[in-house]
């Protein structure tokens, strides 16, 4: 993992969610499942925030809270 | 009888990736898909990175993903193949999830993108992101602001002189004062901040504030931003962000860098005018 914190913390999940789950670039195509990837992928996210070690710090995380990118 | 799907999963995009050399293995995905090595999908001089995933009889990778521990696993990967790529060459992350039905997707993808991508690619080229949390202290900022502006200090000293009745109102003015002078501060010093970074980023953008249950500081946090940072100007911008720290310091700011990270945050882009749209 290259995380760098100079606090000395181990990376956040909730950062690296943030990125990977909400940025980046989204390749469309007839041929991909990513449409309907994304949004199955921000359903299994809640599903992981429910059991994850840290399920109680990213309860309020805003990936939760997130609504389901439809168009994206 | 049920058998083992092949799905092409998708990192990111590479360019001028003819003698590039993928020496180190996909990620530890044991006991969760078999996976094949990490290969490279040409196309001109852009390419994408891209791993064969064979998922177990009957499933998908939906389904696979339903499960937390699983997914969090997945994610990981993705991550760590990126973060691992970043490290040597420019690579344009996709967003997790990309998965194609085969080779020839891909290429397609590529093919009707191609333009859009070496765009984006130019973007973030030789460049790296790091993210930069503030947190206030705020009752630290509230004493300063109390000792600093001369108006609230005129009105405190004025209370011990009233009676309760108007002893009251002036408490309640000198506290909507304060409220308002450390907002004022908070967005003062978060662009001054802003103002000393800037020689050293390329570009920068806003990342959700985090709650504290989230981001497990003491203190609040005021501004969560990623930066695009050149690589020959990385030390600089670290060199500005422990300025930073001494600057406002005294205000009751703290400062959080973490990263580096593939330029996710800098390539958040949905693609159009492919073939497929």
């Amino acid at each position: 993992m290259t995380n760098k914190t100079q606090g000395g913390q181990d990376l956040a999940l909730a950062d690296l969610l943030d990125r990977a789950l909400s940025t980046g670039v989204v390749i469309w195509g007839e041929a991909t499942i990513s449409l309907a990837g994304v949004d199955l992928v921000y359903v299994g996210l809640k599903v992981l925030v429910a059991s994850v070690d840290s399920a109680q710090r990213m309860k309020d995380a805003s990936l939760v809270d997130r609504p389901t990118d439809g168009g994206q | 009888m049920s058998s083992a799907t092949s799905i092409v999963y998708v990192y990111g995009v590479l360019a001028n990736c003819s003698d590039l050399v993928l020496d180190f293995p996909p990620g530890d995905l044991a006991g969760l898909v078999e996976s094949g090595p990490l290969r490279i999908l040409p196309f001109g001089d852009i390419g994408a990175l891209v791993c064969d995933f064979i998922l177990p009889d009957g499933s998908d990778l939906e389904a696979i993903l339903e499960d937390s521990l699983s997914a969090e696993r997945m994610i990981l990967n993705h991550h760590l193949v990126l973060a691992d790529m970043v490290s040597r060459y420019t690579i344009l992350p996709l967003r997790f999830g990309a998965v194609f039905a085969e080779d020839a997707g891909v290429i397609a993808a590529l093919d009707g993108r191609y333009s859009a991508l070496k765009k984006a690619l130019g973007r973030i080229d030789g460049a790296i992101e790091w993210g930069v949390k503030s947190f206030c202290n705020r009752k630290m900022l509230s004493e300063c602001v109390t000792e600093t502006v001369s108006e609230i200090s005129v009105l405190e000293s004025k209370i011990a002189d009233q009676g309760e009745g108007k002893a009251f109102f002036l408490r309640r003015r000198v506290q909507r004062l304060i409220i308002d002078e450390v907002e004022k501060t908070i967005e003062q010093c978060l662009i001054g901040a802003q103002d000393q970074l800037k020689p050293c980023v390329l570009e920068e953008t806003l990342v959700k504030i985090q709650p504290p249950t989230v981001h497990g500081h003491k203190h609040e946090m005021v501004s969560n931003r990623s930066y695009l940072i050149a690589r020959g100007a990385e030390d600089a911008f670290m060199q500005s962000l422990d300025d930073l720290r001494m600057v406002y310091a005294p205000f009751g700011f703290d400062y959080q860098i973490n990263g580096p990270w593939p330029a996710y945050s800098f390539s958040d882009q949905q693609l159009g005018g492919g073939v497929n749209d």
